[in-house]
């Protein structure tokens, strides 16, 4: 059990404070949801009700898509641009997918790589990608939940200020979708480059994100 | 079971959950529809403390102001309704259009209430009520 909690202690972190942050995000919602429908004539509800609810969702599923685009975009990125001095970049040169021997795919894997690194065929082609893959397919989703839970939502508001609902299609192309949507992504590009561009200069001792303290500026690619 | 379909069926329950928020609860259709049709007969047969009882709270407190009750009040707006033409549900939230009036309804714990009434479409404009919360 310690060996686990020690090997897995990040992810194990960033679990507990996705539910701390969930369970905040809950009460807090939930006062506001309440709020307004005091305002709009409506009832208040429990929060087991609001945690069913499609304004939740929503609320969820807005942040949740944009984190996964961010992750799916710098991926996909970092393996075809490069930020000189950066150690969330690549050395200049070193752009593209690489070959077979760098990557240990095919003939150049051992015994310790992934089955299907060795593959041949689409089973390589797939697994190679496989992490973008898996980021861009749970960005999909998720900013298609958001859709359907914003519908909802967002149709719930409409009546309640006695306006006529829309359909799907006019939601997606509305100003709510777009203007959840954009505010989310725009923060989230702003960290990336924050984090490409204040890595070159700043250093943070110990932490594989950082460059090691005595590196300088113009190294590339090297953590510590 | 193949690792294949047990992911897919794991999706399962996230499809049905934002398969029933999407269709907008369709079961709630009936309910909407009785208390829309109640309010109406309540309403044509000057019945007003029964019209009442179908208002959300704060729709009845509205009507009763000046030393009035809801009831007079609402016996004096004349509210028709006819036909119901349409009933939408969304969340908590519900609208049933008929051929001579717009209701709007909000549920709450005892059932559906009417927050709105004798509601006429003013364009791109938020309906104009006679009775609202």
């Amino acid at each position: 059990m310690r060996r686990f909690l020690r090997d897995n202690g990040l992810s194990l972190f960033f679990l507990l404070v996705l539910v701390l942050a969930l369970v905040g995000q809950a009460i807090s919602g939930l006062l506001v949801f309440n709020d307004h429908q005091l305002t709009s004539g409506g009832a208040q509800v429990s929060l087991g009700h609001y945690l069913l609810s499609s304004q939740f969702a929503v609320d969820v599923a807005e942040n949740w898509q944009s984190e996964f685009l961010q992750f799916f975009l710098y991926i996909f990125m970092t393996v075809w641009l490069v930020q000189r001095g950066s150690p969330e970049s690549k050395k200049p040169g070193e752009t593209g997918e690489e070959s077979d021997k760098e990557q240990k795919t095919g003939p150049y894997a051992d015994e310790h790589s992934p089955r299907w690194a060795a593959e041949d065929g689409w089973r390589r082609a797939v697994f190679s990608r496989s992490l973008g893959l898996a980021m861009g397919t749970i960005f999909v989703l998720s900013w298609l939940a958001q859709s359907i839970a914003g519908l909802v939502a967002y149709n719930a508001d409409q009546l309640a200020d006695y306006q006529d609902p829309v359909t799907w299609a006019g939601y997606v192309t509305s100003a709510d979708f777009w203007n959840r949507s954009l505010q989310n992504w725009q923060s989230e590009f702003l960290a990336v480059a924050a984090m490409a561009v204040l890595s070159i200069y700043l250093r943070q001792r110990g932490s594989p994100e950082s460059k090691p303290v005595g590196t300088s500026r113009d190294a590339t690619g090297i953590e510590g | 079971m193949h690792k294949w379909k047990r992911q897919v069926a794991a999706l399962v329950p996230v499809a049905v959950v934002f398969g029933a928020t999407a269709c907008g609860s369709n079961a709630e259709g009936p309910d909407v529809r009785r208390v829309t049709t109640g309010f109406f007969a309540a309403t044509t047969a000057h019945q007003g403390t029964a019209a009442c009882r179908a208002l959300a709270p704060q729709a009845a407190d509205g009507l009763a102001s000046g030393g009035s009750t809801c009831a007079k009040e609402i016996d004096k707006l004349d509210l028709t309704g006819g036909r119901i033409r349409s009933v939408r549900v969304w969340g908590d939230r519900a609208q049933a259009v008929l051929s001579g009036d717009t209701v709007f309804l909000a549920r709450f714990r005892h059932g559906w209430r009417i927050t709105a009434a004798g509601c006429r479409p003013q364009g791109q404009y938020p309906y104009q009520c006679e009775v609202e919360a």
